[in-house]
């Protein structure tokens, strides 16, 4: 069953008189439980992509179909309220909140899900352990290893049990054994039944995803 | 509500120096917007309580020109013939619409003073200690205003009584009407001798007196004035009091409720009659005082002037920092929409946080204002407004810098 559907996908951007034609008519399946890699050099539009299907970014004309639900997104809070508790985002720099706890971090996922605190507790502990880093719930993210705060991050993305991952080159700033180590958590989600799309530059990564999406640049 | 408290838990810890710079912004803002308020109000009572005549005057301060002061003192004191034509002037004013009359404010404080009854006045003195009185003489009483709510007003018989072995005539304030009735006596009682009056009658509740009404008269013994000390330690010369009336004159006031007398005209008709010294008869009340009303209203004007200015300057410069404020968490912002926190909570917050700076910062100006007038000139919800106005407007550029958040930005700005 598809997770994600896009139709006819036309997307182009302005920057004075110049207009830069970066999908047209683009389609694009993801199926549930699928791990996808979108690859492609700078400018190609892979971030383009990801941001259309976190809706954060909206395409010219096109149909989005999420979950077999068409995404109608007219302004920035409809995106906002579309990702909530159905697509956990992960970036290259962990986008972590330094003035929290790496507790709080992950919790910070599940503050709009209306679930009661014993729950949020629960879940966020679940997801700790389940990367393994319930044992850093005190720790600022300023004292964790980059593998550590991607391990937060990634924890934070599932803390909500979304439909889907999307991750923005996720080992993009991590050495190669982390590296390996951050891959193998997702592969182990994807495993558990997560669908995960991650854009990245990297051959490796893309080796274990069950398929591959080479964007050319226009 | 988690989001939001550990949004300004966060918030608060992470950028104090911002944080310490806004409340120090709200603290002096806030405090010279109210201290013009609070300026503005007290003079706009004041105003509203002087001027709030639409009607001619009707209360003329009577005065002599300082060259002949001297020689009016030594008409009096040597009862020259100047002294008698005067005495007939004073007499003849008095007999027609124009009341002539002096008051003034005495304190009494010697020895006990007692009701026959055993009401001791100590329990009720004035700010200063001393018990109030008032003293006036004939025509005083309806030209100042005062009503009786009980009792009689002072006959021309409580003027000339100088009878040190008869009790004088008192009128007491409303305050007093709970302990005292008509014909009570109160004992006046030093080393040296006991005097006493006899109360025949109250002012009405919430009287004033004074030439604007501003004191109040609830607690005031009123006497009449007769020119003697009080007690009275001996038998008072008719004619040393007589005197005492006409030097007391050139500097008197006046009370005229007709509109259509011309009381300065009438002063000079009088003065020429009887060949007097030249009296000049200024009206204190009235609409005569339009140019002083002029002025008062454009120091009012001024000030709140002076309020919006300091106002919308306190608004530009907290709206800066605010907007520094929130370009440096427009990451945290980022990741905040990013797992599915709207804006609209992420601003609420922000605006939580500033109330709560603006609900401290304005703690102070309440606190000196209340020690200052002992009360709250402004209105409490004009209070709210001067508290809230400065931080909901400079929230504007806040709002502004954190539309511009997206996760977009978030990626380029992390990597």
């Amino acid at each position: 069953m598809s997770m994600i559907e896009l139709k006819k996908i036309n997307k182009t951007y302005k920057t004075g008189d110049t207009v830069t034609d970066v999908f047209t008519d683009f389609d694009l399946t993801i199926d549930e439980g699928s791990m996808t890699a979108i690859m492609g050099k700078s400018g190609s539009g892979k971030t383009t992509l990801l941001n259309i299907m976190a809706g954060i970014d909206y395409a010219d004309s096109g149909e989005y179909i999420f979950d077999g639900t068409p995404v109608i997104l007219k302004k920035t809070s409809d995106g906002v309220s579309f990702r909530r508790n159905r697509i956990g985002m992960i970036v290259q720099h962990f986008a972590l909140i330094n003035e929290y706890s790496s507790y709080e971090n992950v919790e910070m996922g599940l503050w709009e899900s209306g679930l009661s605190q014993a729950e949020q507790k629960k879940r966020t502990l679940e997801a700790m352990e389940q990367l393994g880093i319930a044992d850093l719930r005190k720790k600022s993210p300023l004292l964790l290893s980059g593998g550590e705060k991607q391990r937060v991050a990634i924890a934070r993305a599932i803390v909500g049990r979304p439909r889907i991952l999307l991750a923005d080159e996720p080992t993009g700033s991590l050495d190669s054994d982390t590296e390996n180590e951050i891959l193998n958590i997702l592969k182990k989600l994807n495993q558990c039944g997560s669908t995960i799309v991650v854009v990245t530059h990297d051959q490796e990564v893309a080796n274990i995803c069950s398929r591959t999406i080479t964007l050319e640049k226009h | 509500m988690k989001f939001i408290f550990k949004s300004i838990q966060r918030s608060v810890s992470s950028q104090i120096h911002y944080n310490l710079v806004i409340i120090l912004n709200l603290v002096f803002s806030i405090a010279v917007v109210f201290i013009l308020l609070q300026n503005y109000y007290f003079l706009k009572e004041k105003h509203d309580e002087f001027f709030s005549w639409d009607h001619p005057a009707t209360t003329y301060q009577l005065s002599l020109d300082t060259d002949y002061m001297i020689q009016y003192l030594s008409d009096g004191l040597n009862h020259t013939p100047m002294f008698y034509s005067g005495k007939e002037m004073i007499k003849e004013l008095n007999n027609g619409k124009m009341k002539n009359y002096t008051f003034c404010l005495t304190a009494y404080v010697f020895g006990d003073i007692k009701g026959a009854s055993g009401y001791d006045f100590s329990d009720n003195l004035d700010e200063d200690g001393y018990v109030p009185g008032l003293n006036l003489s004939p025509y005083a009483f309806d030209s100042l205003g005062l009503k009786l709510a009980e009792g009689r007003a002072f006959s021309q018989d409580d003027f000339e009584n100088f009878d040190h072995n008869k009790a004088m005539s008192v009128i007491l304030g409303n305050n007093y009407k709970k302990d005292f009735k008509i014909g009570d006596e109160i004992i006046f009682k030093n080393e040296e001798m006991t005097d006493k009056a006899v109360v025949i009658g109250f002012l009405e509740p919430n009287s004033v007196f004074g030439f604007f009404g501003s004191t109040s008269a609830d607690n005031l013994l009123i006497f009449p004035c007769i020119y003697t000390d009080f007690p009275r330690s001996e038998q008072v010369d008719h004619e040393v009091a007589e005197r005492m009336v006409y030097t007391d004159f050139a500097n008197s006031s006046l009370y005229c409720d007709d509109p259509s007398i011309d009381v300065q005209k009438e002063i000079n008709r009088l003065t020429a009659k009887y060949g007097f010294y030249m009296l000049s008869a200024e009206p204190i009340d009235g609409t005569a005082y339009s140019e002083t009303k002029t002025i008062s209203e454009r120091n009012m004007f001024i000030m709140l002037v002076l309020a919006i200015i300091t106002t919308i300057t306190a608004t530009v410069s907290i709206g800066g920092i605010l907007y520094v404020k929130a370009v440096k968490d427009r990451p945290a912002n980022c990741i905040y929409l990013s797992i599915g926190i709207p804006l609209w909570k992420i601003n609420l917050a922000a605006a939580i946080e500033m109330f709560i700076y603006a609900g401290v910062a304005v703690c102070p100006s309440i606190g000196l204002s209340v020690r200052e007038y002992g009360r709250l000139l402004i209105p409490a919800w004009q209070i709210a407004i001067c508290a809230l106005f400065i931080p909901a407007i400079g929230l504007l550029p806040l709002i502004f810098a954190n539309r511009k958040c997206n996760l977009d930005l978030m990626i380029k700005e992390q990597t």
